[in-house]
């Protein structure tokens, strides 16, 4: 890719959602005053998307990845043609060659029988040809349960700013069963700063989980929680400035029900 | 009588196409469930502002500043929508498997034979193969490794394009 490795970075932060706001604006800026600047973000996209594939991301940018891209039918989209392309035959089909492998394999053993003074240069090929297969079982196997397989069940909900005494209009959510993630989209009123500190408590005043400083994305703040973690109850999301000249303090009230 | 003479907001039909495009990669990245719609709703509400006489000077940063807004407004109906308790639309339902290898079929048929082949050897075999493929590849259409690459990017981005289109299109019949 070309481009300086920093500014790479960038992208990549911004299209996994984490480049605070001013840095995020500028970027935007760019890429609507040039093409070329949006064909530069798309091709970093390109490649993160392929090093997803490739399991080549680190554990927290996995998570982000996938709360992102596999949630957004327009961004999934991408990543199952990445997908896609990579196994042309398409998204259940085995790959063709693979079966051509198999059969060299079938091939190679029956050879073993005809020529005695075959059979160790055989032999070698042969467990060449089956560490490759084994090699790509795993990787499609690898890739069958990123994309395929049990994705993760993600609960989305918008929440509005409230009143912590507003409990009679708190908002409620029934989260399904087989929910494993839920994704809580905390919409800003008025500007939007750079960074905020974001805790859930209970309604008791129980700390449930603590986000530390998030970033917002455009308009409003994604905090994610695993289903597990939390029961029903009624709860509080404090938003509160990151630093002393932060923004000012914000409360989401909220009453969770679990089926 | 005197005739209003307005500039066109788009002098080709290249530099519309290039901003709908741009506003919909930048709905996409921020969370839009519907970023085509959100565009044309965008471009929609920058037309009415011209038509009502306000002077834009940079007509892509207006369009991203009211991009901006449509999509708040998007997320605040959504808030409203979503209180009752239902949540948005469960990721592992709302992809339709069948529909996405049907509109992928449809789109590789679509390419020229040279690209079409192109981008199945570029992304063919595991890591090692795959690095191979690719110089093999590079010799053969006669390309540097870059210029190989921004190929395959080009027709990959012409497949995305066309299979956006495609779902749509078989998601609304």
């Amino acid at each position: 890719m070309n481009g300086p490795p920093e500014d790479e970075q960038k992208i990549v932060r911004y299209l996994l959602g984490q480049l605070p706001e001013d840095e995020r604006t500028v970027l935007e800026q760019q890429y609507f005053a040039d093409p070329a600047h949006l064909e530069r973000v798309e091709m970093v996209e390109a490649d993160l998307i392929d090093s997803y594939l490739d399991g080549a991301l680190s554990e927290t940018e996995t998570h982000q990845f996938e709360a992102r891209y596999l949630s957004s039918p327009a961004l999934r989209t991408k990543a199952e043609l990445a997908k896609a392309l990579r196994s042309p035959r398409g998204l259940a089909a085995a790959p063709f060659w693979r079966y051509a492998v198999a059969a060299s394999i079938v091939v190679l053993v029956a050879g073993l029988g005809w020529s005695a003074y075959r059979v160790s240069q055989l032999d070698t090929v042969r467990r060449d040809l089956e560490r490759h297969l084994a090699a790509e079982r795993s990787r499609s196997a690898a890739l069958e349960q990123r994309l395929s397989g049990p994705a993760p069940v993600i609960a989305s909900f918008v929440l509005s700013p409230g009143s912590e005494r507003a409990i009679a209009e708190r908002q409620r959510f029934l989260v399904p069963s087989d929910v494993t993630t839920i994704r809580l989209r905390l919409a800003l009123d008025g500007a939007a700063a750079s960074a905020y500190h974001a805790s859930l408590k209970t309604f008791e005043g129980h700390l449930v989980h603590d986000w530390g400083a998030v970033a917002p994305r455009g308009p409003s703040v994604d905090l994610e929680i695993a289903a597990a973690q939390i029961d029903s109850a009624d709860y509080v999301i404090s938003l509160g400035p990151a630093s002393p000249s932060g923004p000012a303090h914000r409360s989401y009230v909220f009453q969770l029900k679990k089926q | 009588m005197k005739t209003a003479t307005r500039k066109p907001p788009f002098k080709t039909d290249d530099e519309y196409r290039q901003l709908r495009y741009t506003l919909v990669r930048y709905l996409a990245w921020n969370g839009a469930q519907d970023p085509e719609d959100l565009a044309d709703e965008t471009i929609l509400r920058v037309l009415k502002n011209l038509e009502s006489g306000e002077e834009i000077r940079d007509l892509p940063a207006f369009a991203r500043t009211t991009a901006q807004h449509v999509l708040s407004e998007n997320l605040r109906r959504q808030a409203r929508r979503f209180t009752s308790g239902a949540a948005l639309s469960d990721p592992s339902e709302s992809f339709a498997a069948e529909r996405f290898s049907r509109c992928l079929e449809a789109c590789k048929k679509r390419l020229a034979r040279a690209d079409k082949e192109l981008i199945e050897t570029y992304y063919s075999g595991d890591k090692g193969e795959m690095i191979a493929n690719r110089k093999k590849l590079a010799k053969r259409f006669g390309l540097s490794a870059g210029a190989l690459n921004s190929r395959a990017f080009r027709i990959r981005q012409k497949l995305s394009s066309c299979l956006d289109g495609c779902l749509r299109k078989r998601g609304g019949e």
